[in-house]
């Protein structure tokens, strides 16, 4: 694919295992067209764990139903997934037949969402969930319950008593690590994670997290791990990418972004987490709302929050500027965004 | 003692047990279960003061927030309003109506949508309150109060949010809404039940700022509940009042906000401060740092000290010469024996299949006599006699902690902990962590 963007070019592609080009998710509605992503590009690194983090709204779940051409009607997704198995020819994600795309989406790439208990068949025991999905993709049962029961040891639960149990009979974390377990069954290599534990308090989200960084490393895996939270993954992943607004404004290595964030939007937001060490005036909301994606305005979506906001701004969509060689960032003064909204100094009234 | 000197609400020696939902076989036969969501909490909410109880999902902190409230019964102890004791009034005896404690105690809820009928505006959800309890103000009078509410939270124009329903809202504006509500009413104390953290990041700051404004200048008393650690700190390290810290039905530690943060007493808080990531730009994923990541069941909750299961400071007998971590492990293993989910493969030799339980425990090779005591136990296990392994390591490896229950004492920053009382390891915060 030709590419005049400046931020694929700056991005080694080598080592992708999912590539994501102009991703977009629109439906028609009685206002107009909402576009709920909005020509996102990214590139999933082969054995990462890369954080997608954004505010509720901002199009997480809609780039994770992309990723496996899952976008439920009446959404339209256009654009270009590309799947890169280890072996093999490339897959064109979003033109498989329903079958390919079955295999896929168990087999290559998995998914988990946000409330276990949903996701469960509450008439069905945990056990009758692992032979069904073993039994459904043709694979061996016996061989298959053999790796369910060291999934489960690996999640730290009691294999024997979890397969026994109906869903309800278990406690939330127990019941999204028993989900974590029955996605990875299948060995894919992708594992794609919405909210997983938004739901949990956050003595198990941290537990969970602390599991999943162990098993990413026992099974090989890629991990694409979406939150809204953002101090949750950064200790976690490799990468960060920040969503705004429908869009993808900033990536690049965890730390870096956390030390250096280039957006204004990215550094608001590491200001407005409250946390345990931080004095208190540092602290600080986003003031202002997302746009509509029936409306997004034309130049920079963030334009009408962002203290360096000018005509440029205004007229200008940011795409593609460098704030480091594997740090793409969306806007058009990230040089000054660090004096604008500092980390360091609290803020004065 | 006036009225208004006394607290706003006082819990004493609170206990709320929950009959199980039981299968029919289940409550044919015996006993129905009981669940001790909350086991003998006293706790003093002043007026003009702030609460933030932490803990997590399932310790029993919207049970005691719903107690402290008026609207759960305690199956023991007593709940106080302003002197008065609430159950007392609720059955008509007392000098405080029932009505007016309801009325005094305010509660938000978690999930703001939920709690706002979908198909009532801003305005008649508002009014309709102030209209109960106001009889004699005029609807103009009513509306005029609403639009100034709606002003101090920060939504204008008023008329224009007046006459939304609730789906025209944001999250953080129906949040609002629902904080509005509960001002209506004039409170002494509102009990604020993760009214923020199903709020997005960017505007949970916000929040706690606007409850700490109307704080101040309402005169209202606030029970924060939260899983979240750095926002009970936000909430009550600004207005000066305390963090709470339940663990499995019981208060383990409470203090000054500052005071429980920085210097932790109880082994459950150090966790609890672990679960709370800060962002660190090198941050690592580290292990957990309690033994299981699982809340005991609340049926049967452990003897002595609740949390000894889990406590990685668990406290070895005397005179045992063994390290925290095997003690640690040693620990587990007797969970596990007690929990029968060891599974010894029964045509396996003898020996070999003891060596490799053990082997599958411990990551060191054990010294003596621990290694030989082990072993009993695993022989024991591996003959199917699992009292008898479970009751030779309990002789063994018994520890204060499952005998006998710490408590919280009266001091400015009590914590309930076996290590606090004996002074055992001087101080079990800095050195040893
Ligand atoms: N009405 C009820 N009947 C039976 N058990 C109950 C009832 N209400 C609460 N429980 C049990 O009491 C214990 C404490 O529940 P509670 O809701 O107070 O916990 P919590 O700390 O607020 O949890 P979360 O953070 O998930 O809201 C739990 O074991 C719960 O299952
Ligand atoms: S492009 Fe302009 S408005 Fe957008 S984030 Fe950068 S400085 Fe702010
Ligand atoms: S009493 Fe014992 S088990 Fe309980 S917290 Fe203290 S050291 Fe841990
Ligand atoms: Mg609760």
């Amino acid at each position: 694919m030709a590419t005049t963007e400046r931020l694929t070019a700056t991005e080694s592609t080598a080592d992708t295992i999912l590539r994501v080009r102009d991703a977009t998710v629109s439906f028609e509605m009685d206002r107009g067209t909402a576009r709920v992503l909005n020509g996102v590009d990214l590139d999933v690194k082969r054995r990462e764990i890369l954080g997608v983090v954004g505010e509720s709204g901002s199009g997480k779940s809609m780039l994770a139903s992309a990723m496996l051409d899952a976008v439920e009607e009446p959404g339209r997704l256009t654009g270009e997934i590309i799947y890169y198995p280890e072996e093999g020819e490339p897959v064109d994600v979003l033109n498989l037949s329903k079958a390919e795309l079955k295999r896929l989406r168990w087999e290559e790439i998995s998914m988990v969402f946000q409330g276990a208990l949903s996701s469960f068949n509450p008439t069905m025991s945990v056990r009758g969930h692992f032979t069904e999905t073993l039994r459904a993709h043709d694979a061996d049962v016996e061989a298959g319950m053999e790796r369910a029961r060291e999934l489960l040891s690996d999640l730290y639960l009691d294999p024997e008593r979890v397969l026994d149990s109906y869903p309800h009979e278990l406690s939330g974390g127990m019941s999204q690590r028993a989900l974590i377990a029955l996605s990875l069954v299948l060995e894919p290599n992708v594992l794609v994670m919405d909210e997983p534990t938004a739901a949990l308090d956050l003595l198990m989200q941290r537990s969970i997290l602390a599991l999943l960084s162990d098993l990413q490393e026992k099974y090989d895996l890629t991990v694409v791990f979406i939150t809204h939270d953002l101090p949750l993954v950064a200790g976690l992943a490799d990468r960060l990418a920040v969503m705004y607004a429908f869009e993808l404004v900033e990536r690049g290595p965890a730390a870096e972004l956390i030390r250096d964030a280039a957006h204004p939007y990215t550094r608001a937001l590491l200001k407005a987490v409250p946390n345990l060490d931080a004095p208190l005036s540092t602290m600080r909301s986003i003031e202002g709302s997302a746009p509509d994606p029936v409306n997004i305005p034309d130049g920079c979506s963030y334009a009408s929050r962002c203290p360096l906001a000018d005509d440029q701004c205004l007229r200008e969509d940011p795409g593609g500027y460098g704030a480091g060689p594997e740090h793409p960032v969306s806007c058009h003064h990230w040089r000054r965004a660090d004096e604008a909204v500092p980390f360091e100094t609290e803020v004065g009234e | 003692m006036s009225r208004a000197d006394e607290p706003v609400v006082s819990l004493d020696g609170v206990k709320v047990h929950f009959e199980k939902e039981q299968g029919l076989i289940d409550s044919l036969f015996g006993e129905p279960d009981t669940v001790g969501a909350v086991d003998g909490v006293s706790l003093e909410i002043a007026e003009n003061d702030v609460v933030a109880l932490v803990g997590e999902s399932g310790c029993g902190k919207t049970t005691l927030g719903k107690t402290a409230i008026g609207i759960q019964r305690p199956t023991e102890g007593s709940v106080r309003y302003r002197g008065q004791d609430v159950w007392e009034a609720k059955d008509g005896e007392g000098e405080i109506p029932f009505e007016e404690i309801r009325r005094s105690l305010q509660i938000i809820h978690q999930d703001p949508g939920s709690a706002l009928n979908p198909n009532r505006t801003v305005m008649r959800t508002l009014t309709a309150p102030l209209k109960r309890r106001h009889s004699e103000m005029s609807p103009e009078d009513r509306r005029a109060r609403v639009l100034r509410m709606l002003e101090r939270v920060g939504m204008e124009p008023p008329e224009d949010y007046a006459h939304r329903y609730p789906h025209q809202l944001s999250g953080g504006e129906q949040q609002r809404i629902a904080l509005v509500r509960a001002l209506l009413m004039n409170p002494d104390l509102i009990l604020a039940d993760e009214a923020v953290s199903a709020l997005d990041v960017s505007l949970r700051v916000e929040m706690m700022d606007l409850l700490l404004e109307l704080q101040e200048q309402f005169d209202t008393s606030f029970l924060f509940i939260s899983h979240n650690l750095s926002n009970a700190r936000y909430l009550a390290e600004k207005s000066g009042g305390r963090v709470g810290i339940m663990y499995l039905g019981e208060l383990v530690e409470i203090g000054p906000a500052e005071e429980v943060l920085q210097n932790p007493k109880h082994p459950y808080t150090k966790v609890l401060r672990w679960a709370t990531a800060d962002l660190e730009p090198e941050g690592e994923v580290e292990e957990p740092p309690v033994r299981t990541i699982d809340i005991p069941d609340p049926v049967s909750p452990p003897s002595g000290c609740r949390f000894h299961t889990r406590c990685p400071k668990v406290i070895p007998p005397e005179g045992t010469d063994i390290s925290q971590a095997l003690y640690n492990e040693i620990m587990d293993l007797r969970n596990a024996v007690e929990k029968r989910t060891l599974r010894p493969d029964e045509d396996a030799p003898r020996d070999a299949e003891i060596a490799r339980l053990r082997d599958e425990r411990f990551d060191e090779p054990l010294s003596e006599p621990h290694r030989e005591r082990v072993d009993r136990a695993l022989a024991a296990v591996v003959d199917g006699d699992w009292d008898a392994a479970a009751e030779a390591l309990r002789a063994d490896y018994e520890s204060v902690c499952e005998r006998r229950s710490p408590t919280l004492g009266d001091e400015r920053h009590p914590t309930a902990c076996h290590l606090r009382d004996e002074g055992r390891r001087a101080e079990p915060s800095a050195a040893d962590d």
